[in-house]
């Protein structure tokens, strides 16, 4: 069955009677468990509740009542955030106490509420960090593009489900990247929204002062159909910032004419560690946006690869507390790299968290001045295309250039956006990074050179298979 | 800045003395394996929180706080 690409799409074709939901439902959980255990999407698939969801969505629908676009659309949820239909495993051994599946996290109740259909929870990295342990009996995450490389981590399952078109979209987490780059490597759109834009109450904490929940759909104007829906106060998450909800979708103009984009050209295009591939496709993402009407100029991030090793530190020290009574009782449980890196947190000093957060006081105001003259900044969001899994050294992290823990530091928006494909047919993408709170002008360049473009469609292989 | 591959004798027996006092501080039993790389990591990771200690930052509040307003 032919289904729409875009979650846009589908609300369409819900409203003018060519869709119901319980079709596309069927056809996405048919999809679902025919290739779970080969890509390993899910760590549990709901097929009886998201059915209902669809069922009640259609009925919605026939009773004239409408929710907005996300009435009977199917969405992955990242396994770290707590849903009523389902245990929330964070895919660990060493499981979160009390997180039985008893209630929504609001972010879920408030999707759960504009009528989407919960597929199922979604496969992430163990508590959000590290890489897979297969001998921990957990589906193992393989990018749909090529099965022997990493889908990254760590919204791992949600990134492939919406690639695969499994859903039309989803949930992740994003405290150094992790909703950025599964978008990346699969080939889709992510976004990381400004510190406290989503309440992350009801969500498993990986590190508290950096944690975010993003949306992850094909389409820019997918994410911020998302995005209306879930982002707002919510006093449950003592980080929630009280700050008005803009119309994101009305943002999505199509047009860049006048905007000012700063390449950050120092570091993020010229470290060493930058594929050739990635840096070119990156470049000519640009070139579209100039030729646009985009005002574009290189512009200089101070402190960058500094920034991203703060944000490490703050994380692992952050992780550490959450973990360390268990990782004391039950070292074996854990993964070995979840161990791996969890443990960072016991050779760091209080003085040593203390002084990344007086530098992170310094970063969000350099920060601020040199991005003051622009609408948005843009970088690559990964240096290179995924990477074969049998090649993951969890030491090698610590010395690499990354792009995107800099963002959580600075607690910004940031959107990953597909720019084309590696001589590997492995996607790269841009990541567009914006001011506090400018979610709708990160997504509108986003969206302005999706219409120009249409590497976001493009769909992998398995899904070719899948939708046979 | 990369992991050493190899380090001299002096410094390999300060980073195990290193890393065996702050795991066993933490309470944390570990695979000879994780010890060792954890010993190759450590001076990298020691190096990138010493790196943060910059004159810049002497007179500057760290970036935590909380609104005493607020009861929780």
């Amino acid at each position: 069955m032919e289904l729409p690409l875009t979650l846009t799409e589908a609300a369409a074709a819900l409203r003018d009677g060519t869709l119901t939901s319980v079709d596309l439902t069927t056809e996405m959980l048919r999809r679902t468990n025919a290739v779970n255990d080969t890509v390993g999407a899910f760590v549990m698939v709901c097929d009886e509740t998201a059915m209902a969801a669809a069922r009640t969505a259609d009925e919605d629908f026939a009773a004239g009542r409408d929710k907005g676009p996300m009435q009977g659309i199917p969405l992955a949820v990242k396994d770290i955030i707590a849903t009523h239909d389902a245990p929330t495993t964070a895919n660990s051994l060493v499981p979160p106490a009390g997180w039985d599946g008893s209630t929504d996290a609001p972010v879920a109740a408030r999707l759960r509420e504009a009528g989407a259909v919960f597929i199922g929870k979604s496969t992430t990295s163990e508590y959000a960090i590290g890489m897979p342990d297969a001998s921990k009996g957990f589906r193992v995450p393989h990018n749909p593009w090529n099965l022997d490389h990493t889908p990254a981590g760590s919204s791992s399952g949600t990134g492939i489900a919406v690639s695969a078109g499994l859903v039309l979209g989803g949930l992740g987490t994003d405290t150094g990247g992790s909703v950025r780059g599964p978008a990346a490597v699969n080939g889709h759109t992510g976004l990381k929204v400004t510190f406290g834009r989503v309440p992350k109450s009801g969500v498993v904490p990986l590190g508290y002062t950096l944690d975010s929940i993003g949306p992850m759909a094909r389409s820019a104007a997918d994410c911020a159909a998302m995005l209306q829906v879930m982002a707002g106060f919510d006093a449950s998450d003592p980080y929630a910032a009280d700050v008005a909800v803009p119309d994101y979708t009305a943002a999505l103009t199509g047009s860049v004419e006048g905007m000012k984009i700063g390449v950050a050209m120092p570091f993020f295009f010229d470290t060493p560690d930058l594929d050739d591939s990635v840096r070119d496709a990156c470049l000519a993402a640009v070139e579209v946006l100039k030729g646009a009407g985009a005002e574009v100029s290189v512009m200089e991030i101070p402190y960058a690869f500094m920034a991203a090793q703060a944000n490490m530190m703050t994380l692992v020290c952050e992780a550490f507390a959450y973990h360390h009574k268990n990782l004391q009782e039950h070292w074996g449980d854990y993964g070995m790299f979840t161990r791996a890196t969890l443990a960072r947190g016991a050779f760091y000093s209080g003085a040593d968290y203390t002084q990344a957060q007086r530098f992170r006081a310094v970063f969000r105001r350099e920060v601020a001045k040199a991005m003051a003259p622009y609408d948005v900044i843009v970088t690559p969001t990964m240096p290179v295309p995924a990477e074969r899994a049998d090649a993951f050294d969890v030491s090698k992290r610590l010395t690499s250039a990354t792009f995107t823990g800099q963002w959580n530091f600075a607690g910004l928006p940031a959107c990953a956006t597909p720019v084309g494909m590696s001589p590997t047919g492995l996607p790269v993408s841009l990541q567009i990074v914006g001011h506090p709170f400018a979610e709708a002008t990160c997504l509108k360049v986003a969206d302005a050179y999706q219409r120009l473009t249409d590497h976001h469609l493009q769909v992998p292989v398995v899904s070719t298979l899948v939708a046979a | 800045m990369s992991i050493p591959e190899q380090m001299d004798a002096e410094e390999l027996q300060k980073n195990v003395a290193a890393v065996e006092t702050l795991l066993s501080a933490a309470g944390l039993s570990v695979t000879v394996e994780e010890k060792a790389r954890f010993v190759r990591e450590y001076p990298i990771m020691r190096a990138q929180a010493d790196g943060l200690y910059l004159p810049d930052f002497d007179e500057v509040v760290p970036a935590i706080g909380f609104d005493p307003t607020v009861s929780v």
